[in-house]
C-alpha cells in the first residue's frame, strides 16, 4: 500500500456488478471507448445510453438484458458489431439482407461440375472457353503459397481468371493481401489504416500507409475479373479494395458489404462476449469503405438466367474476358 | 650451491601454496526450484475483467562472490519461468500467460552481525512473454517484452535450532528505470507486422511500471544437497497507451540448493572456504 502510494503505474481495476445495471453499464462503457466508427456514423453515444439506460432494471432476466443490449448496439448499424450469449449471437445484418443476394451456389457448382480441384480453400476449374474460375469462400480457409502456386500455375495459360469472392464474409486480412500478391508486378499503395491511441472517440493514430507488394513467386499476368455481391464483407472488403489498384483487375457484380473496421473482442461481467470495429481502414484516397465497395461493372443475376442454370455475373466475366 | 637454491625454491614454494591456502575459496551457489500458486491476471487489452487462476514456475538461481572491491560484491544469476491458466469470474474465458525473465544482478555484501549478511546493488533485468485470450479475436494476445535496471536487496540470516542450521533469505527487486513494448491502445498486432512501430517502445520507470519480485525461502542442509523451501510474491503492472496490466501471483516452491568448488577439490582444504549468503 504505501509502495502504491509512491507509484503511480499501480493499477486499478475496473469493478463492474454481475447484474443488469453493471452489464450494461459495462458494455457501453467498452463501446464508448474502444469504437471507432462513432463520428463517421454520426451516432451520439450518450443519447444512446439515455434512450437504453431508461429501460434497464435489475430485476430483467437474462434473454431480456440480452435483446435490449442488442437493441443498443444495432445502433451502430455495424456487421462487426456482435453480442455473444450462451442462447443467441446479437447481429446486425441489413447490409446484405437488404438486397439482391447475387449469388446462388447450386449455379456456381453448374460450372465447377465434380471435377474441380481444390486448394487452400479455394475451388478452381478451367471452364471448356480456356477461362479460369476460382471461388474462394472464407477468407479464414488455410491458404498457402504453395496452394496458389498450384493454382496459378494451373490457370496460368487461361485467357482470364474469374476471381470470386461473392457469399464471402471474410476472415484473415493475411490471406486477403496474400492472395492479392498474387496479381500485381508492382508495389501498390492500397489503402490506410489508423488505430485508436486513447479512450476519446476521435483520438485516432496518424493514418498508416498499406501497400501490396508483388509475391514473389508465381503471379498471374492476364485479365482478372473479381466477382462481388453484397456479402462480401470484412476481409473480402478489404481484398476487393486492394484489387481494384490493379491494372488487370475489373471488379463485376454488386456493391461490397463493406465491414471496414478491423474488429476487436471483449466481453462483459456476465460472461459475455462482444465484437465491435476497432480500427478503421480506408482506401487509397483515405476515403471511408465502412459500407462497401462500388464494383467497375454493376451486373446483377437475372432471374432468366437463373432459369436456364446460369449465372449472369460469370457469363458477364466470361465476356469481358473474351472481348480482349 | 646447488642445494642451496633447491632448498631456497622449495620453501618459496611451499610458503605460495601456504599463502594460497590461507584465502578461502568463494563457494558458487546454485539452486533450482519448481513451484505452484494463485495468480491473478488483468490486461485491458485483452479485457476489461480480472481473470484467477493457477500458476506454474521455475526458478534457477547461480551466485558467487567475484573479486570486485576487495571481494564485496556478489554476481546472481536469476532465471524464472512462469506460466498461469486463469479464467473469468464465470468461467466462459480462459487466459494462458507465461514469462521469461532474466537477472544479472552485481549485489554489494555487508555483515553487520556474524551471521546475517545484507547485499544491495543492481540488476539487469529482461523479460519476455505473454497473455493469451482464448476467446478474443484480432486481439487474441499481447506479447510483453522488457529491460530494466533494478535495485535489488537481499537479507541473508543463519539460525540453528538444536545443531541444524537453517539458512533464512529474503530477497526483493524493484525496476526504476527501463524500456518496455506495448502495443498502441486499440493498435491490433495485424498493424504492427504491416510495420507500424512508432511508440512501441516506451521508456518505463516507476510512473507507469511497476513489478516486484519478493522471495522469502528457507535452506535446510543435508548431506550432499541442501533443500529449499520458498514462497514468492510477483507483482508485475504497466499502465502504458492507456493499456493497463496487472499480474499478481503467490507461489510455494520447493528445490534444491548446493553450494561447490570450481577448481579441483584436492586443492583446497575442506574447512577453508565460503558461502555467498553466510
Amino acid at each position: 500500500m504505501n509502495l502504491c502510494l509512491l507509484c503511480s503505474a499501480c493499477v486499478q481495476m475496473e469493478d463492474y456488478d454481475n447484474t443488469p445495471r453493471g452489464n450494461f453499464d459495462a458494455l457501453w462503457k467498452i463501446m464508448d471507448q474502444r469504437y471507432c466508427f462513432f463520428s463517421y456514423k454520426n451516432v451520439d453515444w450518450n443519447t444512446v445510453y439515455d434512450k437504453y439506460s431508461r429501460r434497464i432494471s435489475n430485476y430483467m432476466d437474462n434473454e431480456a438484458l440480452f435483446y435490449l443490449l442488442d437493441e443498443m448496439l444495432q445502433e451502430l448499424k455495424d456487421g462487426h458489431v456482435n453480442l455473444y450469449s450462451p442462447f443467441d449471437v446479437g447481429r446486425y445484418w441489413k447490409w446484405f439482407e437488404d438486397y439482391p443476394s447475387n449469388y446462388v451456389s447450386h449455379l456456381t457448382d453448374e460450372y465447377l461440375g465434380s471435377d474441380y480441384m481444390m486448394s487452400g480453400g479455394i475451388k478452381y476449374k478451367i471452364l471448356e472457353d480456356n477461362i479460369g474460375y476460382m471461388y474462394y469462400g472464407d477468407f479464414s480457409s488455410g491458404m498457402g503459397e504453395t496452394n496458389l502456386d498450384y493454382i496459378i500455375n494451373k490457370l496460368a495459360l487461361c485467357q482470364g481468371i474469374i476471381l470470386d469472392v461473392r457469399d464471402n464474409g471474410g476472415g484473415l486480412l493475411t490471406n486477403s493481401d496474400k492472395l492479392a500478391s498474387r496479381f500485381t508486378n508492382e508495389k501498390v499503395l492500397v489503402g490506410y489504416i489508423q488505430h485508436k491511441i486513447g479512450t476519446g472517440h476521435n483520438d485516432f493514430s496518424e493514418p498508416f500507409a498499406r501497400y501490396i507488394e508483388p509475391s514473389k513467386r508465381l503471379r498471374y499476368q492476364k485479365r482478372v475479373v473479381v466477382l462481388t455481391n453484397r456479402k462480401c464483407f470484412s476481409a473480402t472488403n478489404d481484398f476487393v479494395n486492394a484489387m481494384r489498384y490493379f491494372p488487370s483487375v475489373i471488379i463485376l457484380g454488386d456493391q461490397t458489404g463493406g465491414g471496414s473496421g478491423l474488429p476487436f473482442s471483449s466481453e462483459l461481467p456476465n460472461g459475455w462476449s462482444v465484437r465491435f470495429s476497432a480500427c478503421p481502414s480506408f482506401d487509397a484516397d483515405m476515403q471511408q469503405i465502412e459500407y462497401g465497395i462500388l464494383p467497375d461493372i454493376k451486373v446483377d443475376l437475372q432471374t432468366d438466367d437463373v432459369m436456364k442454370k446460369l449465372d449472369t455475373l460469370i457469363e458477364a466475366a466470361r465476356d469481358l474476358i473474351k472481348q480482349e | 650451491m646447488r642445494r642451496s637454491v633447491l632448498f631456497l625454491l622449495f620453501l618459496i614454494s611451499v610458503r605460495f601454496l601456504s599463502a594460497q591456502e590461507e584465502q578461502p575459496v568463494n563457494l558458487i551457489y546454485q539452486s533450482v526450484m519448481m513451484g505452484v500458486g494463485k495468480t491473478s491476471v488483468y490486461d485491458t487489452y485483452l479485457s476489461p475483467l480480472n481473470y484467477d487462476g493457477n500458476s506454474f514456475g521455475m526458478m534457477l538461481e547461480q551466485s558467487k562472490m567475484t573479486g570486485i572491491m576487495n571481494g564485496k560484491v556478489a554476481v546472481q544469476h536469476l532465471l524464472n519461468l512462469d506460466f498461469s491458466h486463469s479464467h473469468n469470474d464465470t468461467e466462459t474465458a480462459s487466459d494462458y500467460a507465461g514469462f521469461i525473465e532474466y537477472s544479472y544482478g552485481l549485489l554489494y555484501k555487508f555483515t553487520p552481525l556474524k551471521r546475517t549478511s545484507l547485499f544491495a546493488g543492481m540488476q539487469a533485468n529482461g523479460m519476455l512473454g505473454f497473455i493469451y485470450n482464448s476467446r478474443n479475436g484480432n486481439n487474441p494476445a499481447t506479447g510483453k517484452v522488457h529491460l530494466n535496471a533494478n535495485l535489488s536487496a537481499i537479507v541473508a540470516h543463519t539460525v540453528s535450532i538444536k545443531s541444524q542450521p537453517f539458512r533464512l533469505r529474503f530477497q526483493t527487486s524493484i525496476p526504476v528505470a527501463g524500456i518496455l513494448f506495448s502495443p498502441h491502445y486499440g493498435q491490433s498486432y495485424y498493424e504492427i507486422s504491416l510495420g507500424d512501430s512508432d511508440g512501441l517502445i516506451d521508456f518505463a520507470s516507476l510512473h507507469n511500471h511497476l513489478s516486484m519480485r519478493n522471495l522469502l525461502s528457507v535452506e535446510i542442509p543435508f548431506n550432499a544437497l541442501t533443500l529449499r523451501l520458498a514462497y514468492r510474491n510477483n507483482i508485475y503492472e504497466t499502465d502504458v497507451n492507456a493499456l493497463q496490466t496487472r499480474v499478481h501471483s503467490n507461489s510455494f516452491y520447493i528445490g534444491f540448493s548446493k553450494n561447490f568448488f570450481s577448481v579441483p577439490e584436492k586443492k583446497i582444504p575442506k574447512d577453508n572456504y565460503k558461502r555467498v549468503f553466510e
